[in-house]
């Protein structure tokens, strides 16, 4: 599977817009693209290793909420990272 | 005056609230916020606590909380159109901006359910007994945080500082979002302003500055665990607040940008150059022209939002709709100071008139609330990513 990101978390995967995965499910995908991009683990994740909920994620064009990161993914898949933080 | 079709000026709310706002809290503002608004903007005076405390009474600071704590039990969207009214009576900025900081901050206390927190905060803040700061921003973006706090025994040590948190020098208890020494991830906790190693100390910015902006210190502060609010993704947990705002703040600042309007017209009306008023002159009313345009477009934004809060549709930490009305609003804000200075000449300028003030006010939303750049970034990099995922489901089908 391809992970796609974007915005800020260019700056922590080394400005990599694309990095490709093998992975059974996204949860697992997540914690290969963090050790893949170390950076990108404190921003990703949370203390308890939980993907933040400030991130959204996109399987194949269709939101991913959260407590689905169980989701089975393929060769062909991609999960588009998105994250959207700004002051009030 | 009900709204009829021809009417320019149209209300953001409906009669009944507008009514109801002025008499409920229309001698409050007029006898205890608007008499000393330019004195407490010369001398950087904060509230009084005094002040608070019967804006508490009269349900303002609990207007969304349940009635079964002391709240008013209203709605969200009843809120935002009540700062609203507020903002076009009072004349101090910084009062409507206090209001809606200090309803969400109890709002959130609230929300955690916790007895102990609701009996020592919630309660009291409800009432205006006990007021709250939000310490998020310290000059850096929230993943490098440099306020620590570290595990001691059963509790924590906090080191660090917030600046500016925004009613700080009026607070009696800070929510301080921190970096754990031991994993990186950003922590929530409670911080009481009488807490031993805490440092309040004036920060007073060029406008809203009756807010009683502070810079807080921590050293070596020692708290035990009963204060820990969020021990994971702090982040996260900050955007509600975050997100908050940028429906709050449209409500209020709309109601600033009536008040900066309608004086501004009737001081061209009353003008003369030339034999004749301002207002005869193509060019000045070219300027009222951009002004209203700009002012009625932002009533429209707002107005949406607030159909989208009383649908209850909104998402709870990052709102696109709302970050547009945050971005949309404060712009035409400014813009409209621009021209309001370009039209009114010396006028804008001197303390002794009404303008330069509220102008300074506007010109503080843009650093005190966000940087409008970072929504802008936030919302180019979201629609990017809607319209590529539209396209990529788009190829797929037609692959297939």
């Amino acid at each position: 599977m391809k992970f796609k990101l974007a915005g800020n978390l260019l700056r922590f995967s080394n400005f990599q817009k694309e990095i490709e995965i093998a992975a059974m499910t996204v949860d697992t995908a997540v914690q290969s693209l963090v050790e893949r991009c170390p950076d990108l683990g404190p921003v990703l994740l949370d203390g308890e290793g939980r993907v933040r909920q400030v991130h959204r994620l996109f399987l194949n064009g269709e939101i991913l909420p959260l407590h689905e990161l169980g989701h089975q993914v393929g060769s062909q898949d991609e999960v588009a990272i998105i994250t959207a933080i700004a002051g009030g | 005056m009900e709204a009829s079709p021809q009417m320019l000026l149209r209300p953001l709310c409906p009669a009944s609230l507008t009514a109801e706002v002025k008499d409920r809290f229309g001698e409050l503002i007029a006898t205890c916020i608007n008499p000393g608004a330019g004195e407490r903007d010369r001398t950087a005076t904060p509230f009084s606590c005094e002040l608070v405390r019967e804006a508490g009474r009269l349900g303002l600071t609990g207007f969304t909380l349940p009635r079964e704590i002391g709240g008013q039990g209203r709605s969200w969207r009843e809120w935002g159109m009540v700062l609203h009214e507020i903002g076009y009576l009072c004349e101090d900025t910084a009062f409507p901006m206090l209001l809606a900081y200090l309803g969400t901050l109890t709002k959130l206390l609230h929300q955690t359910g916790r007895r102990d927190l609701a009996d020592r905060y919630v309660v009291p803040m409800v009432r205006g007994e006990c007021l709250g700061g939000f310490g998020w921003s310290e000059g850096h973006d929230p993943f490098s945080l440099q306020t620590v706090i570290r595990r001691d025994g059963d509790g924590y040590i906090l080191d660090g500082e917030k600046v500016p948190i925004a009613d700080g020098l009026i607070a009696d208890v800070f929510m301080i979002f921190a970096r754990s020494a031991e994993n990186g991830d950003v922590m929530v906790v409670l911080v009481d302003r009488d807490d031993r190693g805490v440092e309040v100390t004036p920060y007073p910015a060029m406008g809203v500055r009756a807010a009683g902006m502070a810079r807080v210190r921590f050293s070596d502060v020692h708290l035990n665990d009963s204060r820990m609010l969020v021990r994971s993704d702090g982040i996260s947990y900050g955007q509600r607040f975050l997100n908050e705002r940028r429906f709050e703040m449209p409500c209020w600042l709309l109601g600033r940008m009536r008040v900066l309007f309608e004086t501004c017209v009737d001081e061209l009306s009353r003008r003369i150059r030339f034999r004749l008023p301002l207002t005869e002159m193509q060019t000045v009313q070219a300027a009222i022209g951009r002004m209203y345009v700009g002012m009625e477009t932002a009533r429209l934004v707002v107005a949406d939002t607030l159909e989208r809060i009383g649908r209850d549709e909104q998402e709870v930490l990052w709102d696109p709709a709302l970050a547009v009305s945050k971005y949309y609003v404060v712009g035409q804000a400014l813009d409209m100071c621009r021209t309001a200075q370009h039209v009114l000449g010396g006028a804008a300028v001197f303390e002794a008139r009404p303008y330069s003030r509220l102008i300074r006010d506007i010109q503080c939303l843009v650093p005190i609330a966000g940087t409008l750049a970072t929504l802008e970034v936030d919302l180019g990099v979201l629609v990017t990513a809607e319209i590529e995922r539209a396209v990529y489901a788009r190829n797929k089908r037609e692959e297939r």
